[in-house]
């Protein structure tokens, strides 16, 4: 009987320690917070995907301009 | 010291670096272009002579790297005294750490800090993409002895404000990269500067408080990067990279800083960025695409450096900066893991060499990243040429013409083959006797044992790194084609502690790589068993592999691989240690200490 109480109070210590532990280390991490002061970061372009083929498409396009222009010379 | 190095500076280092390597690179293919074709021209002497020049050229970037870093070096600058007016965060990002270990380093750079008086101008927050919740419940219990440690109750009840953060983001979006943005877009305003950490980061107060100053003094100073010193190496391999680290890679470092002037780059951790140029030039897109060449950037750091660059910021490496520190892995699986990661990210760049408006060195660091990965397969396909060569070389013709009376022999060429392989050699070995004998002249060797420790030092780290280099080759190899597959790496926690292997695990890691040494020693005999004595030294340490693994994993101790580090350690090493073992009740695995020549600094 005596035994079995003290169970029950280390056990109920044990679970109010446990308690307040988990309230504190609540009420920490709400202090701990990151502080709020926001900054914007706008999103950076840094792929250009098509830059090849717009490369190709330019340089056949003048080329195809050129020979307009000498046919036309002719 | 460069604090900058103008841009006419920076580009005659570049044009003598490249021109010297070019230089070397063609040398090499025309010598082995005259051995490959003295039995007539095929083409595969030309393949052969090509891949000459890129490894060789390759090899010579590298040891031109250290030359530079010779010829520019010059004495370090006096510490500014300027008083500090800015307000600095510490950032330490976690993920899946021990936080014991990790809050620890916290407490001793806080120490540090306080120890100048400093403590006031820098908050310190923990940023942890902790998704395992075990582990998250450890950091949450941890953070709280960490906040009574520091007396954060007393500071809030005197009507201040903490100087401690914790955060844990329930999904790593855009992993490292985008916990640091998280912080920026949160709390960025409050910060003129940011000091970006890893979980295993450890920094002098006085390094901070100098990085502090440097930047204060440079309006245009976007980024400033330190060369972290590797620390707490335990183990064979770990302590022999240790010291190439401590000894060769300033030198290396002082030769990249003479190069890249203001287009400098960022290791991820152990740097200081402008708040303000991180913010506006920094915030990553995911690639388009699935990974591996897609989704989040894995090597941010490179891609934020070349971005801060097109924004028209600074980014500066200043290799004078010590008090500095990390740590490296322990043994070769965790460094083969490590790089899997890296490899993946420096392949991904390939996506970004035509980024719009980026600097034409930045664009130049992506190829470079790229080749480092990329370079092994050159040497493997060399072998396997060399090997095919010898096997389908034609049958000498002594009677080239009809009725000829006296044989013709053919030249023999072996000479300049053997030529580049001594080039070769000592492009690998040169820089590191160079570097002894400068660290002999300027009296750095002190810190490594005196001269004679220093050289075996040397020796022993150029032997172990021999025989390891062709483990590694297979490793790298393997990471690129899996990448070129397609096949996705992940983002693994690092692994930490001492690192030790059994037979086992290694013979796991590493019995592939044993088959194909095997393979390799077993067609050089059948196919060109001329060429034998050339491949063994490839060839052994790979049917070796599981023993080498093993072996190198092992713990190691001073006097051989003597660093400055534990000859005399750091303080902020010193109190993280002590503040573990107070935290703990144990002591933090630490190596073993050079017996009576340790003692910390006071």
């Amino acid at each position: 009987m005596g035994t079995r109480m003290t169970t029950q109070i280390s056990s109920s210590v044990s679970d109010g320690n446990t308690f307040a532990f988990a309230t504190r280390k609540a009420a920490i991490l709400r202090e701990a917070a990151l502080p709020h002061a926001p900054l914007v970061m706008p999103r950076q372009v840094i792929e250009a995907p098509f830059a090849g083929g717009r490369t190709l498409h330019r340089l056949l396009m003048a080329c195809a301009a050129g020979f307009g222009r000498t046919a036309r010379g002719r | 010291m460069i604090r900058t190095t103008s841009s006419g500076g920076a580009l005659s280092a570049r044009a003598f670096a490249l021109l010297v390597s070019v230089g070397l690179g063609a040398g090499a293919a025309a010598l082995f272009l005259q051995f490959g074709a003295a039995d007539g021209y095929q083409v595969v002497d030309g393949v052969r002579a090509a891949l000459v020049f890129i490894t060789t050229f390759w090899l010579a970037w590298g040891a031109m790297q250290s030359v530079e870093g010779l010829i520019s070096a010059r004495r370090a600058p006096p510490p500014l005294v300027t008083p500090i007016t800015t307000r600095t965060a510490i950032l330490m990002p976690v993920y899946n750490e021990d936080p014991a270990v990790v809050f620890a380093r916290v407490a001793a750079m806080d120490d540090a800090l306080t120890r100048l008086g400093l403590a006031a101008h820098f908050d310190f927050a923990i940023l942890s993409d902790t998704q395992d919740e075990r582990v998250g419940a450890e950091e949450e219990r941890w953070f709280v002895h960490l906040w009574d440690d520091r007396a954060q109750d007393a500071r809030l009840k005197a009507g201040k404000k903490a100087r401690f953060f914790y955060r844990r983001r329930p999904r790593n979006t855009g992993r490292k990269a985008g916990n640091i943005q998280d912080f920026f877009e949160t709390s960025g305003a409050h910060y003129d500067f940011a000091l970006i950490l890893d979980a295993d980061s450890l920094m002098e107060g006085e390094t901070i408080a100098e990085m502090v100053r440097r930047m204060q003094a440079a309006p245009r100073l976007g980024l400033l990067q330190t060369l972290p010193r590797i620390t707490g190496a335990r183990s064979r391999f770990g302590r022999a990279m240790q010291f190439a680290a401590g000894f060769y890679s300033p030198v290396f470092a002082q030769g990249q800083a003479a190069m890249q002037g203001v287009t400098g780059p960022f290791w991820g951790h152990n740097a200081l960025v402008r708040v303000r140029a991180f913010a506006e030039s920094c915030a990553l897109p995911e690639l388009s695409g699935p990974p591996p060449f897609g989704g989040h950037i894995l090597s941010h750091d490179y891609v934020e450096a070349a971005l801060l660059a097109r924004a028209g910021w600074s980014v500066r490496l200043d290799p004078d900066l010590t008090g500095s520190f990390e740590e490296g892995p322990q043994n070769m699986i965790d460094f083969a893991k490590r790089d899997r990661r890296w490899c993946q990210g420096n392949l991904q760049h390939v996506r970004l060499l035509s980024a719009p408006g980026l600097r034409a060195w930045s664009r130049f660091v992506f190829f470079q990243g790229i080749l480092s990965y990329i370079a092994p397969l050159f040497w493997v396909m060399f072998l396997a040429s060399n090997l095919y060569a010898t096997a389908t070389a034609p049958e000498p013709d002594f009677f080239p013409e009809p009725f000829q009376l006296f044989p013709v022999f053919p030249s023999d060429q072996t000479s300049k083959a053997v030529g580049v392989a001594v080039g070769v050699f000592g492009l690998l070995v040169l820089p590191k006797v160079l570097i002894l004998l400068d660290a002999i002249i300027r009296g750095r060797v002190e810190g490594f044992g005196g001269r004679f420790m220093a050289l075996r030092g040397m020796l022993s780290e150029l032997l172990m790194s021999s025989i390891n280099a062709p483990i590694m080759l297979m490793w790298q190899t393997r990471a690129v084609l899996q990448v070129l597959m397609g096949r996705d790496g992940g983002w693994p926690a690092q692994t930490r502690g001492d690192g030790q292997l059994t037979l086992p695990d290694a013979f796991a890691a590493g019995w592939w790589i044993q088959l194909w040494g095997g393979a390799v020693i077993f067609l050089t005999r059948s196919l060109a068993p001329d060429l034998m004595l050339w491949v063994l030294p490839i060839g052994v340490p790979l049917v070796l592999a599981p023993l080498v693994i093993w072996a190198s994993s092992q713990p190691s101790a001073p006097p051989l691989f003597l660093t400055p580090e534990e000859t005399c350690i750091p303080q902020v090493i010193a109190d993280h240690r002590r503040i573990v073992t107070l935290w703990t009740g144990s002591a933090p695995a630490a190596p073993a200490s050079a017996a009576d020549a340790v003692e910390v600094t006071a």
